[in-house]
């Protein structure tokens, strides 16, 4: 049961980007076995949130308007691990570890409900989202996917570059950049091919960017400078690139573009904008349709993840606040809403350590105050 | 002239005192708590400055370790912080300039020195043009002393400002984060994700903006990992 657990959990980890100087026949997945076991996980739960009549608070004065309060618990003992991940499900938040130096480096994991630490897998790769491939450089330092059902290793014709896979798993895309001098001015190829390296081909070539996120199985985010007709590098801009069709929609321009990030379906975008001298308005934080018809400018600045298709989690950057806190914009309504009252529920976050679970109910953080990893439940998700 | 005479006096003496209190091999430790300021007058945002790349073992400085970071053992031996070109740059400390445009540091296209009397230098790199001072000349904290720039000349590749903090015989940086008192938890949630580079053999260790280690020019890379997360795809 557990090894099946382990090859599992294997499968689903998402967004880690490599290997351990993989081979092409990896030793199975070892029982997963308990590492560290984590002191009594306490939970804060608030008492009471404050209720703001009216649909825009002041962000800056904001409190909680949401019931039930989110829930803190704590998950690690303290200095364990950094950069979580989450299983698909969102059951588990596993991260990167060797708890000591008898131990083995692997994925760990721990419940979201809190316990015992275990080994997932002492093979730390990046996997696709079907949980059925994964990505790695070879003996030989080829760019190599394996199919873990079959066994079969495939050349990625992507020249050393890091592929990353489509939401479907069944397509690759990867950026060259080429040349030197500016980074802004440098060439980028963006190109894709089927998982198994076949039907590779060049889909576009942006100068100061390359391939920035997956909308769907068929569409992407690009962001860069393309070279106008008259051989003018144009400003650079966020593009979304049917691979189907060919068409290219144009989302935002600026020479600052950052941070770029599609929701999950694809779409709604977030981006970011910093230091555009030639039109300052555009500087801020941004959530456009993926179709380029409907925009909206948040008023506040910060970290920002998806917590499901339309709705945005945000960290206000509030340097010298006792706490952080967290703020929901639904790009459906373009209302803002504050999710945690510092009073009520204070947590800092180490160095912008945070991610999101795939079902939008959790957060999983560092915390900047014992720097164990904790979790906060999040009301309202399954709207 | 008469203050030129005096500041190259001061210096004299400053540049004796430190080098009678340490040796290229001693470098001072890093203080208890933070004793300097941050180099902006404004406060941070998208039309002011944000960090953009820790100090230390940053995913950048390690795929740049053999070459941009190289002789910096493969860290990042500074702190960038983003800002548009022409952001005014102040001194984080009270000190002494000690050189201009001195290019066998790096961080050009214009850089500035500024030693400090409790042991440390500052050093900015990547300004806009040469700094209007000169050497020898006393500086306070909060003065404004240069202006941000670009290290690829354009204004809009990726202006920005390199902080180093080192030793009087600049052959050591520290990690400017033990040095500057500001809520750098909060800072880091506006701009490019932290990210440092995880040695699997190792996995905890320099993992934070916190952890990091002493840069000793010369030295051998710290950082020349045999199993990296991520991977280095272009080895």
């Amino acid at each position: 049961m557990m090894r099946r657990l382990a090859a599992l959990l294997l499968l689903l980890v998402l967004t880690a980007c490599g290997v351990q100087a993989a081979g092409n026949d990896p030793p199975a997945p070892p029982p997963a076995q308990p590492a560290a076991e984590v002191a009594a996980a306490p939970s804060m739960a608030p008492a009471q949130i404050a209720t703001v009549p009216g649909a825009t608070p002041s962000l800056a004065t904001a409190t909680a308007t949401v019931e039930p309060a989110p829930v803190l618990t704590r998950l690690t003992e303290p200095g364990c691990c950094v950069q979580p991940m989450w299983s698909p499900d969102g059951r588990m938040v596993l991260f990167i570890d060797r708890p000591d130096a008898t131990a083995p480096t692997g994925i760990y994991g721990v419940s979201v409900e809190g316990g015992p630490v275990q080994l997932i897998t002492e093979r730390v790769a990046k996997t696709s989202p079907d949980g059925r491939y994964i990505v790695y450089l070879n003996e030989s330092a080829q760019v190599v996917v394996e199919d873990l059902q079959t066994g079969e290793v495939w050349l990625i014709p992507s020249d050393r570059r890091e592929p990353h896979f489509s939401p479907n798993s069944q397509r690759l895309v990867w950026t060259a950049e080429t040349g030197s001098g500016a980074f802004s001015q440098r060439p980028s190829i963006v190109s894709v091919s089927e998982v198994n390296g076949q039907n590779a081909r060049e889909v576009i070539t942006v100068y100061g960017g390359g391939f920035v996120g997956w909308l769907d199985d068929d569409r992407m985010l690009v962001q860069g400078r393309i070279e106008e007709s008259n051989g003018v590098l144009a400003e650079e801009a966020l593009y979304a690139i049917d691979l189907l069709s060919g068409d290219m929609d144009q989302l935002a321009v600026s020479d600052r573009l950052r941070s770029v990030q599609p929701a999950p379906g694809g779409e709604w975008v977030f981006y970011a904008i910093a230091f555009d001298t030639d039109d300052p308005t555009r500087n801020g934080m941004w959530v456009v349709r993926a179709d380029g018809s409907e925009r909206h400018k948040l008023d506040v600045v910060g970290a920002a993840q998806w917590q499901d298709g339309s709705r945005l989690l945000i960290i206000p950057m509030e340097p010298g606040a006792p706490s952080h806190r967290v703020l929901r914009f639904d790009a459906e309504t373009g209302e803002m809403e504050a999710i945690t009252d510092p009073a009520q529920t204070p947590f800092r976050i180490l160095s912008g350590d945070w991610q999101v679970s795939p079902t939008g109910e959790h957060i999983v953080f560092v915390s900047a105050e014992d720097l164990s990893l904790w979790v906060m439940t999040l009301p309202g998700a399954d709207r | 002239m008469l203050a030129l005479l005096l500041a190259l006096v001061a210096m004299a003496a400053i540049t004796t005192r430190h080098a009678a209190a340490q040796g290229p091999t001693d470098p001072p430790p890093p203080p208890e708590e933070p004793i300097y300021g941050l180099p902006f007058a404004e406060p941070p945002g998208p039309d002011t400055w944000n960090v953009t790349q820790w100090y230390g073992n940053t995913r950048f400085a390690y795929l740049m370790r053999r070459t941009f970071y190289g002789n910096g053992q493969g860290l990042h031996f500074g702190l960038d912080l983003g800002a548009p070109c022409g952001t005014e740059v102040i001194a984080i400390g009270d000190g002494i300039v000690t050189k201009i445009d001195a290019m066998e540091h790096g961080s050009g296209p214009h850089n500035l020195m500024i030693d400090h009397p409790e042991g440390y230098s500052s050093f900015y790199g990547h300004l806009l043009e040469p700094p209007r001072l000169y050497i020898g000349q006393e500086v306070h904290r909060g003065d404004v002393i240069a202006l941000t720039g670009d290290p690829d000349l354009t204004c809009d590749s990726r202006p920005h400002l390199h902080l180093e903090i080192r030793n009087h015989w600049y052959n050591y940086a520290y990690n400017p984060v033990e040095f500057i008192d500001a809520d750098w938890d909060s800072l880091a949630l506006f701009g490019p994700r932290s990210s440092f580079s995880r040695d699997l053999d190792n996995p905890r260790r320099w993992v934070t903006p916190y952890d990091q280690p002493m840069t000793d020019f010369g030295g051998e890379l710290l950082n020349n990992y045999l199993n990296a997360w991520p991977p280095d795809y272009s080895r």
